[in-house]
């Protein structure tokens, strides 16, 4: 102490105060950044050629935070192409997912009893709570899709051939672990929609053979779901797969940086990789171009982000509190996995003989009676890791040296099947299915499905949307020229109704056809001072010539906000 | 800034800037062309495809990269942290600065150091030459030495007009106080988020009472206790008033001594009178009371105590609103 | 196509870069702005829109669970329930779910029904308690059956948020209530209801009676619901019936040994102070009665006087 004592009263004697307090003050700068003078910050802000000796390159080699960024890039690399930045983006969205989700955790309890009003309240009780959720809930969505492209980026440029095929492989399983977080998530609202949707997807899991049940026990913490599967979810979003995620970029990037990132095909000889050998008069240093590139795109895509959250975004949605007993009509999977619903509703597999030969051999037959697996377990729970086995395998089965795109049509266009034939199971997915071909279209009797549409069990309802003021009350009958005097909303709807009726009128399908002499009424009744009923009736014949009738009802209340 | 077309002129700067580390470690070399004049390539030719760059000559680029690009720690491959000794420090590797320089206005006019280091006008914050000991140090692979051996070697903050700030550095202050005043922003919003809120009827938000419970304390001549809202309903010759059931000393709940008609708390044995006042104790004030709000049958406001002082009740008095977020502390006795 | 290239292969110079990023954070400090002062209304807004849901869900709730005793329209169907919503019950509010006003209603006309019942509290919570537990006595003789439990914590098969949403919406009448009379009105409290035996107070020598029965000891052995606890002998809560039938009880006669069968209650009931092992009652609280166990000096040992009490206090217990 005496020493630095006698060295602090030296310099003052032959400095002064103010050269003595502003050389301190930078050399505590100075380690702050890990080896950046004050002036040395301000060379980098002016844009200023490196000094020598290079001081820039220190925050890299003692700094923390930036050891892992390399201290220059490939210039062909510093442009959206050819990464379209997509890995950056998507360890970013990352970051947002978790302080969005730190946010929510201040308000939000695991527990059956607290979670759904936890969720009215964040919405209703707490500043910034809605915009919170939707952020958390729009970025999950773009965190999907990002690195969904991300990946795909990846495949058309071939960056995973060789050394990077255990990037790849890193890679892949960042993807599953974005889908079980994104999953493990959804369930936390607890609403219809969370509580159905996880449901299906832990179902399938039962489905697996031997540890199948057991699977679903795991998770649920039960035989169905309640306080012990939510907790479980709860704890493997907010901890388990967080933690895995964090480890595995961390894995991920290493490596991204080891290897360096791959320049644009075109620019290498077929089967090199020199993105390491950068020559000087190629290298664009991290500080500042690459640094300020990065803090752009951060800014830029968070910006994006947050208008589209207060924009265009309908906003993340909270059905009915979730009930046990009661499954809505259509209950879907997150529309990720709806390629995971379009699997399992592939049909009957290609007899082996024609029906009309009267032998039933088929392929899902042999592989139920033979191999004891039945539809739902081969297509929910053997071919989903078949198909994540053949991502992994991807960089280990390509031979081919060269990544130009010229040389690589087969990969490429295998590439594009697959990724159509995702999409084809995606739409298939869906309750309505495919369109034209009509694949996964599960929908049952047009009765149903044309209260469905109108009255849906859960979600935006387009009855309920009609301003309460329109609702008049009385019987309607749903004909094409109902003209309710200062009711336009109300009519309008009500042609759609009919119009809807007169399609499923014209369907060939004798289970999907509603008979041609089916009529509607809708009947709204006064409740209470400002609620009302709104009963949707249908009578129709069925198939077999039997008169049906289909009742559906609603309430609406003036300040329920139905019509925003 | 009258840059050309932006590709040009960002590549021809990172180039310059490139271009000093290229040949440290060398015996000085003849500016390397490619850093210098004029667009230094085209911007790499996505489609161009075409013959595969070869890769660059070895004699250039291995020993500049300061190892070979499979260099073992490879993030610090970008740049050596070894300096050379003197001979790279204020010698002519800053030359191929001037002619790429002239042409991409580095528009602030150029600076006049006024310590001699001629070789710097990209107006580069001047620094003296280093002193071969200070270098030594500075060559020394711990660079711990080198960061405190170069700040003591040259005076760090540069007083007086030497550099002007240039518009590039400007409009960096002004994204770096963007960025501050959305982390601020970003504190308060996040301040607000977490802040607890109570709704009515819970404590810390405002709890009704109807006012039968305020007329049964003044013919019972007892206090009345109001759980939800932790305070004793009192009415006194003074008037109503609630209090805080929380001890003023140390945070018991008092409980009201029909015996001794007095609130006596159980911990210390702190004492006050039935409208608050404190008689004796450790406690040091009398003890605290919410604000109240009196409304008629209608809903209208017809009396408002703000200070902690009891009101008279009202005869159209029909609720009384404790706001039990806004508590008036007690009248300190010492 | 050379368009789409040049886009990609852009390479932003220092400035827009700068630019770029600067206009990205004034963009999210406007979003952040707009939102927090959006917001300060928008919370009041969204939680009356969430308390308007939680009412059309209880309508379906009522519908599916309460209409049948209460009718759809709240009107109460004769033997089945009372009306729910008649100005009686719910009062009358000027608004049931205003997140302004502060009481959440602006109480106009107060439930008569409730101050009858002398219910404090609000109507709310009086709703909520009776859906979710039940009531275990019926307010009107001819009501089929007493309310049921509904809430799961009760055995019923509502969850919690149900039983809310119901209550809200039962108490959603209070807007609009039901002034005229025809509606099924219960009836007045202590009125109508299941008959209790009423208690007939005791004379001062049955009072003595009940203070000797503990005093001499019999709570030793003998319990009389409210009065002792003794788990050896015979439960005496009811002695005075079962004495009665002991009468003419034909395994009493043929038991009874060394003493005459006794005619009357009285007379049973001293035979068993007096003479214990004359007849030992088969039923034990902890298994078969035993004989000998019962002191047999009583004769001796009580007073006369006090005997007198004793057994008249004994006589009332029917």
């Amino acid at each position: 102490m005496a020493i630095v004592g006698q060295k602090l009263v030296q310099q003052l004697k032959t400095t002064g105060l103010k050269a003595t307090l502003a050389q301190r003050l930078d050399d505590g700068f100075t380690r702050f950044t890990s080896g950046l003078s004050w002036n040395d910050v301000r060379g980098v802000l002016r844009g200023d050629p490196a000094p020598r000796p290079n001081t820039r390159v220190k925050p890299h080699t003692e700094g923390f935070w930036f050891h892992i960024r390399p201290s220059f890039y490939h210039e062909a690399v510093t442009t959206l192409y050819p990464t379209f930045r997509l890995g950056f983006l998507s360890a970013w969205i990352f970051v947002l997912e978790i302080i969005t989700g730190i946010f929510l955790m201040i308000f939000y309890t695991p527990s059956p009893g607290a979670a759904y009003p936890n969720m009215i309240d964040i919405m209703t009780n707490v500043p910034f709570g809605k915009f919170m959720r939707d952020l958390h809930r729009l970025g999950a969505e773009a965190m999907v899709v990002i690195v969904t492209l991300h990946m795909w980026r990846t495949f058309v440029t071939a960056s995973y051939k060789k050394p990077r095929q255990f990037t790849w492989f890193t890679g892949v399983l960042l993807l599953i672990i974005t889908m079980f977080l994104s999953f493990s998530g959804y369930l936390l609202p607890w609403d219809q929609l969370a509580f159905w949707a996880v449901t299906i997807g832990t179902s399938m899991a039962d489905a697996a053979p031997l540890a199948g049940p057991t699977i679903n026990v795991l998770l649920r913490g039960a035989p169905e779901i309640g306080a012990g599967g939510l907790l479980r979810f709860y704890l493997l979003h907010v901890l388990l797969f967080p933690l895995i995620g964090v480890v595995f970029v961390a894995v991920h990037y290493y490596k991204v940086v080891r290897f360096g990132i791959s320049l644009p095909p075109e620019m290498e000889a077929v089967g090199e990789d020199t993105a390491r050998k950068v020559t000087p008069d190629k290298r664009v240093n991290f500080m500042p171009d690459i640094l300020t590139n990065e803090l752009m795109y951060v800014a830029v895509a968070y910006a994006i982000l947050a208008i589209s959250t207060v924009t265009w975004y309908a906003g993340a949605p909270l059905e009915n509190h979730a009930n046990p007993l009661v499954t809505p009509q259509h209950t879907v999977a997150p529309w990720y996995f709806y390629w995971l619903q379009g699997l399992i509703k592939i049909p009957h597999i290609f007899p082996f003989f024609p029906s009309d030969w009267g032998i039933t051999a088929s392929i899902d037959g042999f592989f139920a009676n033979v191999l004891g697996l039945t539809p739902k377990t081969l297509w929910g729970i053997v071919i989903p890791p078949l198909v994540i086995l053949l991502l992994v395998v991807v960089p280990y089965i390509d031979p081919n040296p060269s990544r130009r795109y010229a040389d690589r049509k087969v990969a490429i266009t295998l590439g594009v099947l697959f990724e159509l034939l995702i999409l084809y199971l995606t739409l298939g997915g869906r309750p309505q299915g495919v369109p034209v071909t009509g694949f996964g279209d599960v929908r049952g009797d047009p009765a149903t499905e044309v209260a469905q549409d109108f009255i849906p069990d859960e979600g935006e309802s387009i009855i309920k949307a009609i301003p309460y003021d329109q609702l008049v009350v009385g019987t309607h009958e749903v004909v094409e020229d109902l003209n309710v005097p200062d009711a336009p909303e109300l009519n309008t709807v009500v042609h759609e109704l009919r119009d809807e009726m007169i399609k499923k009128m014209q369907l060939s399908d004798p289970a999907k056809k509603l008979s041609n002499d089916a009529t509607a009424t809708l009947a709204v009744t006064q409740l209470q001072d400002n609620l009302k009923s709104v009963l949707l009736t249908i009578n129709y014949t069925d198939a077999e010539g039997t008169a049906k009738q289909f009742t559906k009802g609603a309430w609406v209340h003036k300040d329920a906000g139905h019509a925003e | 800034m009258a840059e050309t077309t932006p590709n040009q002129s960002e590549p021809t700067e990172n180039k310059n800037a490139d271009a000093p580390k290229a040949t440290s470690g060398l015996p000085p070399k003849s500016p390397p062309p490619p850093g210098a004049g004029g667009p230094p390539k085209a911007p790499p030719p996505p489609g161009a495809g075409g013959p595969p760059k070869a890769p660059p000559p070895p004699g250039a680029s291995a020993p500049a990269a300061g190892g070979p690009p499979k260099a073992p720690a490879p993030p610090m491959a970008g740049g050596p942290p070894r300096t050379p000794p003197p001979p790279a420090a204020g010698g002519p590797p800053k030359t191929p600065a001037p002619p790429a320089a002239g042409g991409p206005p580095k528009a602030p006019p150029p600076v006049v150091p006024n310590i001699s280091n001629a070789d710097n006008p990209l107006g580069q914050v001047p620094r003296p030459p280093k002193t071969p000991a200070s270098a030594g140090t500075a060559a020394a692979p711990k660079p711990a030495t080198t960061v405190s051996g170069s700040a003591a070697a040259a005076p760090a903050i540069t007083t007086g007009t030497e550099s002007t700030v240039t518009r590039r550095e400007f409009l960096n202050y002004v994204w770096g106080a963007s960025m501050a005043l959305f982390l601020v922003q970003f504190g308060g919003l996040s301040f607000f988020f977490a802040l607890p809120r109570a709704r009515l009827g819970e404590f810390g938000g405002i709890i009704p009472v109807g006012v039968q419970q305020f007329i049964d304390a003044a013919t019972q001549k007892v206090p009345i206790a109001n759980n939800a809202g932790k305070f004793w309903i009192v009415n006194t010759e003074q008037g109503i008033n609630a209090l805080y059931k929380v001890c003023t000393h140390l945070g018991c709940i008092y409980p009201w001594s029909d015996a001794s008609n007095i609130f006596a708390c159980p911990c210390h044995g702190s004492q006050f009178h039935i409208n608050g006042d404190w008689i004796a104790g450790p406690a040091p004030r009398s003890l605290d009371r919410f604000v109240m709000q009196v409304q008629d049958a209608s809903g209208a406001t017809i009396a408002e105590s703000a200070d902690g002082q009891p009101i008279v009740l009202p005869a159209n008095a029909a609720t009384i609103l404790v706001d039990t977020g806004k508590k008036v502390t007690g009248k300190s006795h010492l | 196509m050379n368009l789409f290239k040049k886009i990609i292969t852009y390479r932003p110079s220092f400035t827009v870069r700068i630019l770029a990023g600067l206009v990205g954070f004034l963009a999210m400090l406007s979003v952040c702005t707009i939102v927090g002062i959006s917001d300060i209304g928008a919370l009041g807004e969204r939680d009356i829109n969430f308390k308007a849901r939680s009412i059309e869900a209880g309508a379906r709730t009522y519908a599916e669970q309460c209409a049948r005793c209460h009718g759809l329209d709240g009107k109460g169907i004769e033997a089945n329930g009372p009306t729910l919503s008649h100005i009686s019950f719910v009062g009358k509010s000027e608004e049931t779910i205003a997140a302004n006003n502060v009481l959440g209603s602006k109480e106009v006309t107060k439930s008569t029904r409730l101050t009858q019942l002398g219910w404090t509290g609000s109507l709310v919570n009086y709703i909520r308690g009776v859906v979710a537990a039940g009531i275990p006595i019926k307010s009107a003789a001819d009501w089929e059956t007493i309310h049921p439990t509904f809430s799961q914590a009760y055995g019923g098969n509502l969850r919690e948020d149900e039983v809310n949403n119901v209550s809200n919406y039962v108490a959603n009448w209070a807007l609009a209530p039901y002034e005229s009379d025809d509606v099924i009105l219960p009836p007045e409290p202590g009125t109508g209801g299941t008959p209790r035996p009423t208690a007939v107070p005791l004379s001062a020598e049955q009072e003595k009676g009940k203070e000797l029965v503990v005093s001499l000891g019999c709570n030793a052995c003998h319990a009389i619901r409210g009065v002792m606890n003794g788990a050896v002998g015979p439960n005496m809560t009811n002695i005075a019936t079962i004495a009665e039938g002991k009468v003419t009880d034909e395994q009493y006669k043929a038991n009874v040994k060394d003493q005459p069968a006794a005619t009357t209650a009285e007379e049973y009931i001293v035979q068993s102070i007096y003479h214990p092992n004359a007849y030992i009652e088969p039923q034990c609280p902890q298994g078969a009665c035993a004989a000998g166990i019962m002191p047999q000096t009583y004769e001796q040992s009580i007073p006369a006087a006090d005997f007198t009490a004793l057994v008249s206090y004994l006589l009332t217990l029917k």
